[in-house]
C-alpha cells in the first residue's frame, strides 16, 4: 500500500523537477510514512511513498527490472503474488527481491496489458518504458485504489491523490458544476469524474497509455454481473461461496506485518472475521465503531460476535462531538462532497487501528453488491414485479424494506403504497432500479447554479456497455451499484481515503473476482431474491451466533445534519455567514440560504433524509472549496516535502542536464 | 386563502420550491425531486388535518397525488362528495 505521483513535463526546468515531486510526495505521505523514492529521465518524473507490507527490507520504489528499461510505482497488494511469482519463475523471470511490486513489474513484462486480468488484488501503477518513452497508468477491477491525472499548461500530472497536484507551479483547483451535479444526484462522481475541473480519474479496470502527445485510455476488465446459475444444489452452492470466501481471506491474510479486521457487527464483518480467525496462527484484532445515538449504535453485535470467535476486540466510541471535529479532515482526505457523514467515523477509526499497531485490516465491502445485501435490491424486485403481486403480498414486501425508515412504519405503508407503485415504471430509460434514489437526488442538484441534466452523463455510460441492456432489474442495479457507489463512495471516500489518511490498508475479502463471480452464480438461484443474502446465511449457519444471521441488516449510518446544528463548529459559518456563501460560486444563494434556514429551525426529526443529506453535501462542498479552492495555505499547509523519508533517487536525464541543466 | 393557495403554500415551505416556471401545479413532484416518501406522508397529514378529511385506505392505494393539480383536484372531490351525500366510499370527512 502507498501512494504514487509524477508528471511529463517538458517545459518545467529540469533542475526543478526533483523539488516538484518530493513536494508532491509530501502532499501524499500519509498514504505511506515508511520511505520515498522518486525517478527521473528525460520524458518523465515519478515517484512513490510506501507503507511496507510485503518485502518489508526489499520492496523500495520506484523499482526497475535489472536491464533499468521499466520504472514501476506501484500503490498496492497482489493476494496472488505467490503464484504468480512462481509461474514467473518457470518462464525464466528473475527476482532481485521478495516484494509483490516486483511481481508486478515482472508481469508487465511478460505478459505485457494482459497481466493486469491474471492480478488478483487491490491497485494502481505507473510503469515508464525508458525505452520506448512510454508511461502507463493502471487501476484495478473494482476500484480500490484511486489514481488521477490532469493536463495543465502543457504537463501531465498524475497522483493517488489530487491534493499532490498542488505541488506542480501554478496549478490551481475549481470546482466544475457539471460534475457537482453529477455528485449530488447519484451520491458519487461517475467513476472516470472528479468534482474538480479539467481533473480525471483513471477509470475502474482501466488502463491510460501516454506515448508523447498522445493518450490511449481502454478497459483491460469490464464488469460481470451475470453468470451461469450454479448447476449443483443448494447446500452445494452454499459451500461453493464459502469456498470462495475462505480462499480469498486466506490470500488477503498474506502479509509481513500483522492483520486486523473491521468488525461492524453484521453479518459480512462477522464472516469476515470468523475465517480469518480461522486461517490466522495468531489470536485476531478486531476493531469497532459505537456511536452514543442508540438507532446507529451495533456495539452489541460487535460484543457478541467478538466474544464467540474469541478476538481481542477494541472500539472507539464515536459522539456528534468528534463527527463535527473531524468532519474537515476527513472532507480534506475525501477531495469529494459527502452526503453524509458515516466517513468521518471510519477516518476516525482508522486512526484508532494505526494508534494500536495495526497498518492492515480486512472489512466487509463488496458483500452487499455481490450478494444482494441492499434493500435496493428488494425494492427494485418488488418494483418491477409489482403487478403481479396481490395487495397483501405488496405491503408484506414493502413493510422489509426499510425498516430502520419510521416512515416504513405500518402507520404509514398505505401512502407508500402509491408511491412504490408510481415508480414501478421506468421513467429514466435504463435506471429502473435507482429512480427513486436519483430523482430525490434532484433535489440537492437545485443548490446548484447550473444544473443540467445529472443524468445524462450516466445513461451515456450505461449505454456503452453493449451486454447492459440485457440484464434483469436486478443486475442493472448490482452493476450501477458496483460502477458507481461502491467504488466512488464506499471504497473510497469512506474506505481507502479514510485508512490511508492514517496510514492503514484495508483489504476486502467479498472483492475477490472468484467470490464475484460465485455470488452472480447463485444470486437468485435459491432465493427468491427477498431475503438478503439467504446464500451467505446459509454458507455460514452454524458457525457464527444466530442473532447474526437472523437478526435485520442495519445500514452503517451516522448522525447528519443534527450534529453540525448541535455542535456549532466554525467552519459552520461558510454557511451561515451570506458573505461566506457568496464566495462558493457554483452554488445558488438563494436556495441554500432557503436549506440553511430550515435545517437550523427545523427540529431534526422533521428533516427529511435527502434535506440532511443536501445540508452535508453543501457543508462538505463549501469545506472543499476553503481547503483546495480559497484559503488553500491556512488548510494544505505550505508545500513541503519535511518528513519524507527519501531513500531511492534515480536520475536518469540525460539530454537536459548534459546541455549544461537546459532550463 | 383558498383551498389550492393553502396546498401550494404548504408545499412552497415546507419542500422549499417556488411554483413558477421550473414548477407547475402539473408537475410531478416525486421526480422533480421535490418530495420524497417522508414529504409525501408530510403532506398527506397536512391534508387531512387541513381539511378535516380522512384519505381512505382505498383512496391511497387508487391515487398517486403527484402533483399540486392531483392534490387539489382530490380534495375538491372529498368536498363534493361530503357535502352531496356525506360520508361516502372516497376520502371522508373525520368525524373527530
Amino acid at each position: 500500500m502507498c501512494g504514487l505521483a509524477g508528471f511529463i513535463a517538458p517545459a518545467l526546468p529540469a533542475d526543478d523537477a526533483p523539488g516538484v515531486i518530493t513536494t508532491m510526495l509530501g502532499h501524499i505521505r500519509h498514504r505511506g510514512p515508511d520511505e520515498a523514492g522518486y525517478y527521473l529521465d528525460d520524458g518523465v518524473t515519478m515517484g512513490a511513498v510506501r507503507l511496507s507490507i510485503v518485502g518489508l527490507a526489499t520492496g523500495a520504489q520506484p523499482m526497475a527490472d535489472p536491464g533499468e528499461r521499466y520504472w514501476i510505482c506501484f500503490n498496492g497488494e497482489l493476494y496472488n503474488h505467490i503464484e504468480l511469482r512462481e509461474e514467473l519463475r518457470r518462464l525464466g523471470r528473475p527476482f532481485r527481491t521478495d516484494s509483490d511490486t516486483e511481481v508486478a513489474l515482472q508481469a508487465w513484462i511478460q505478459w505485457g496489458e494482459a497481466c493486469l486480468p491474471r492480478f488478483n488484488g487491490a491497485f494502481a501503477l505507473a510503469i515508464r518504458d525508458a525505452h520506448s518513452g512510454d508511461l502507463v497508468l493502471a487501476r484495478d477491477r473494482y476500484g480500490k485504489r484511486p489514481l488521477f491525472y490532469t493536463d495543465h499548461g502543457g504537463a501531465f500530472l498524475f497522483a493517488s491523490e489530487m491534493k499532490a497536484f498542488r505541488a506542480f507551479p501554478g496549478f490551481g483547483f475549481a470546482l466544475d458544476p457539471r460534475e457537482l451535479a453529477s455528485v449530488y444526484a447519484l451520491w458519487t462522481p461517475l467513476p472516470d469524474r472528479t468534482p474538480f475541473q479539467g481533473i480525471r480519474q483513471l477509470p475502474v479496470g482501466g488502463v491510460l497509455t501516454v506515448r508523447g502527445d498522445r493518450r490511449t485510455l481502454r478497459t483491460y476488465e469490464e464488469l460481470r454481473v451475470d453468470a451461469p446459475a450454479f448447476t449443483g444444489t443448494e447446500a452445494e452452492a452454499a459451500a461453493h461461496v464459502r469456498e470462495a470466501l475462505r480462499t480469498s481471506v486466506g490470500l488477503r491474510l498474506r502479509s509481513d506485518v500483522e492483520v486486523g479486521v473491521y468488525l461492524s457487527g453484521g453479518l459480512d464483518s462477522s464472516i469476515v472475521t470468523k475465517l480469518a480467525t480461522d486461517l490466522s496462527p495468531h489470536q485476531v484484532r478486531t476493531f469497532s465503531v459505537q456511536f452514543e445515538e442508540a438507532s446507529f449504535d451495533e456495539s452489541d453485535s460487535q460484543r457478541v460476535v467478538a466474544d464467540h470467535l474469541g478476538t481481542r476486540h477494541s472500539a472507539i466510541s464515536v459522539t456528534g462531538a468528534d463527527i463535527a471535529e473531524g468532519f474537515e479532515s476527513a472532507v480534506y482526505h475525501a477531495e469529494v462532497p459527502a452526503f453524509r457523514t458515516a466517513f468521518v467515523p471510519m477516518y476516525l477509526l482508522s486512526r484508532h487501528v494505526r494508534d494500536a499497531g495495526i497498518k492492515t485490516v480486512l472489512s466487509g465491502e463488496g458483500a452487499d453488491e455481490a450478494f444482494l445485501g441492499y434493500s435496493l435490491f428488494r425494492e427494485t424486485l418488488l418494483r418491477a414485479s409489482w403487478d403481479e403481486l396481490d395487495e397483501d403480498e405488496r405491503q408484506r414486501r414493502l413493510a422489509g424494506l426499510y425498516p430502520e425508515l419510521e416512515h416504513f412504519g405500518p402507520a404509514h405503508r398505505k401512502h407508500l403504497t402509491g408511491l412504490f407503485r408510481q415508480f414501478s415504471t421506468e421513467s429514466l430509460p435504463g435506471l429502473f432500479s435507482h429512480e427513486l434514489r436519483y430523482q430525490n437526488g434532484r433535489f440537492a442538484v437545485r443548490l446548484l447554479k447550473e444544473r443540467d441534466e445529472p443524468f445524462a452523463d450516466l445513461l451515456a455510460m450505461v449505454r456503452s456497455d453493449p451486454r447492459y441492456a440485457a440484464l434483469s432489474p436486478v443486475q442493472k442495479a448490482q452493476w450501477l451499484e458496483y460502477k458507481t457507489l461502491l467504488a466512488g463512495y464506499l471504497l473510497s471516500t469512506q474506505g481507502e481515503r479514510m485508512s490511508l489518511a492514517h496510514s492503514v490498508e484495508n483489504r476486502c475479502p467479498f472483492l475477490d473476482p472468484a467470490v464475484v463471480r460465485a455470488a452472480a452464480s447463485v444470486n437468485l438461484r435459491f432465493d427468491d431474491g427477498f431475503e438478503e443474502k439467504a446464500i451467505l446465511k446459509k454458507a455460514f449457519h452454524g458457525e457464527l451466533p444466530e442473532s447474526s444471521l437472523t437478526r435485520p441488516k442495519q445500514p452503517y449510518r451516522a448522525p447528519g445534519a443534527a450534529v453540525f446544528k448541535k455542535q456549532r463548529p466554525d467552519y459552520l459559518e461558510l454557511l451561515l455567514s451570506d458573505a461566506e456563501l457568496d464566495r462558493l460560486d457554483c452554488v445558488d444563494p438563494v436556495f441554500a440560504r432557503k436549506l440553511v434556514n430550515k435545517i437550523m429551525t427545523t427540529p431534526d426529526e422533521q428533516i427529511s433524509t435527502k434535506e440532511d443529506q443536501a445540508f452535508v453535501y453543501l457543508l462538505s462542498t463549501a469545506v472543499l472549496n476553503q481547503q483546495f479552492v480559497l484559503d488553500r495555505e491556512r488548510y494544505m499547509g505550505t508545500p513541503s516535502a519535511a518528513g519524507l523519508n527519501l531513500r531511492t533517487t534515480v536520475d536518469h536525464r540525460r539530454a537536459r542536464l548534459s546541455a549544461g541543466g537546459t532550463r | 386563502m383558498n383551498r389550492t393557495q393553502k396546498i401550494q403554500q404548504f408545499i412552497e415551505e415546507r419542500f422549499l420550491v417556488e411554483f413558477g416556471d421550473e414548477v407547475t401545479a402539473e408537475t410531478d413532484l416525486f421526480k422533480a425531486g421535490v418530495i420524497d416518501s417522508f414529504g409525501y406522508i408530510q403532506l398527506m397529514s397536512f391534508i387531512e388535518d387541513e381539511f378535516a378529511l380522512r384519505i381512505s385506505d382505498d383512496d391511497l392505494l387508487a391515487n398517486v397525488f403527484v402533483s399540486l393539480a392531483d392534490l387539489d383536484a382530490f380534495v375538491a372531490g372529498v368536498a363534493e362528495k361530503s357535502a352531496r351525500a356525506g360520508a361516502g366510499q372516497g376520502g371522508v370527512p373525520c368525524a373527530d
